[in-house]
């Protein structure tokens, strides 16, 4: 039989050791902070490079319908959205006052913060797509004015499949995030009460 | 080396060793509490500059720790409590010297409590004074107390059920 004594003079008597030093801990967050800094970069100049081929479509080619105006609005619209979220995510991600907050207030925040990526996720994911379908129905207009029948038909295809896989996707993806959503709320829940 | 990198290494080797417990009494896996470990680190670094004039560094690290544990239980979805059986116990005889084995145990009987009473308890461990520990967790000293006394006889229950084995 052991008292709460013996088992502190256990617990001192411990030799396990942090597996690493301070240096390489610091090259590891030079390391880390990059390799965020350049996805973000990344993403942000393929979108930019997105817009910029948008803008020279649209000035360097005729449309004959309003219908194609609209829909490259749009594309661009979607492309600059992306951009902000990403943007505004990373700034968010680098302020880090939120883990100096007391544990229970940190929980609190943690389950906002889960929340909201979720619907981020889920239904500004599935408004997202729906904005660059209804740009490519709207391209197809054109396409149906200037081009042979085949073409118009494989961009009605391209537009349904669009749209198909999308519905498909989301609803698997909705489901495996709402399971995920309601476990990591039921633990952050139960984190939140032991501490009152 | 610049000053901020002289201090972070001060920092770094004044409390590395409590933040590693804390988070090996929490995950109760090794390779997890240096990553956690790490983790909490690199914080340390990002706020830096924040921390000013504040009455102990040690509190604002545990601080940081802490909710670094609180959130790996969101992020890897992995509950620490393993069950202590006795195909676990005979195995660790095997491969530890007997204090090892006994500190093995004890981890192991750590990961028996709420994930509260485990970052609690280490710091109790650890000889934090309760003001500090009551600092850290946000509850109130009187109520800390009450807390402590519970997981303290939770704890002694826990190992000495299992030290028969």
């Amino acid at each position: 039989m052991k008292d709460f004594n013996a088992l502190k003079d256990l617990w001192k008597g411990q030799t396990d050791e942090p597996k690493m030093n301070y240096e390489d801990l610091l090259k590891d967050v030079g390391k880390s902070n990059r390799s965020l800094s350049n996805k973000i970069l990344l993403e942000t100049l393929v979108m930019l490079a997105g817009i910029i081929l948008f803008i020279w479509i649209w000035h360097h080619f005729s449309f004959l319908m309003w219908t194609t105006h609209v829909s490259l609005a749009i594309l661009i619209s979607c492309c600059l959205y992306y951009v902000t979220v990403e943007f505004l995510d990373y700034k968010s991600l680098s302020r880090s006052d939120q883990v100096l907050q007391k544990p229970d207030e940190y929980v609190h925040y943690l389950k906002e913060y889960s929340r909201s990526r979720h619907r981020f996720n889920t239904q500004n994911y599935l408004i997202y797509s729906l904005f660059i379908g209804l740009a490519i129905c709207l391209y197809s207009i054109e396409v149906y004015y200037v081009s042979p029948l085949w073409q118009t038909i494989l961009a009605a295809v391209f537009t349904i499949g669009w749209f198909l896989v999308c519905w498909k996707l989301m609803i698997g993806y909705r489901k495996r995030e709402q399971e995920r959503l309601d476990d990591m709320i039921t633990n952050l829940e139960k984190l939140k009460n032991q501490f009152h | 080396m610049t000053h901020k990198e002289t201090l972070f290494g001060d920092i770094f080797k004044a409390n590395s060793k409590k933040i590693y417990h804390l988070c090996y009494g929490y995950t109760g896996d090794d390779d997890a509490a240096n990553d956690l470990m790490q983790e909490t680190f690199m914080k340390v670094w990002q706020n830096l500059d924040k921390f000013r004039n504040q009455a102990m560094i040690s509190t604002w690290i545990y601080r940081i720790a802490v909710n670094t544990c609180l959130s790996w239980l969101r992020v890897e979805k992995r509950q620490a409590k393993d069950p202590l059986t006795n195909d676990i116990i005979e195995n660790s005889i095997e491969e530890f010297s007997d204090k090892n084995e006994q500190v093995d145990k004890l981890y192991k009987c750590i990961a028996q409590l709420e994930e509260h009473e485990r970052l609690i308890i280490t710091m109790v461990l650890d000889e934090l004074p309760y003001a500090e520990i009551a600092e850290i967790s946000g509850v109130s000293e009187g109520n800390l107390r009450v807390k402590i006394h519970r997981i303290k006889n939770k704890l002694t229950e826990i190992y000495n059920r299992y030290e028969r084995f």
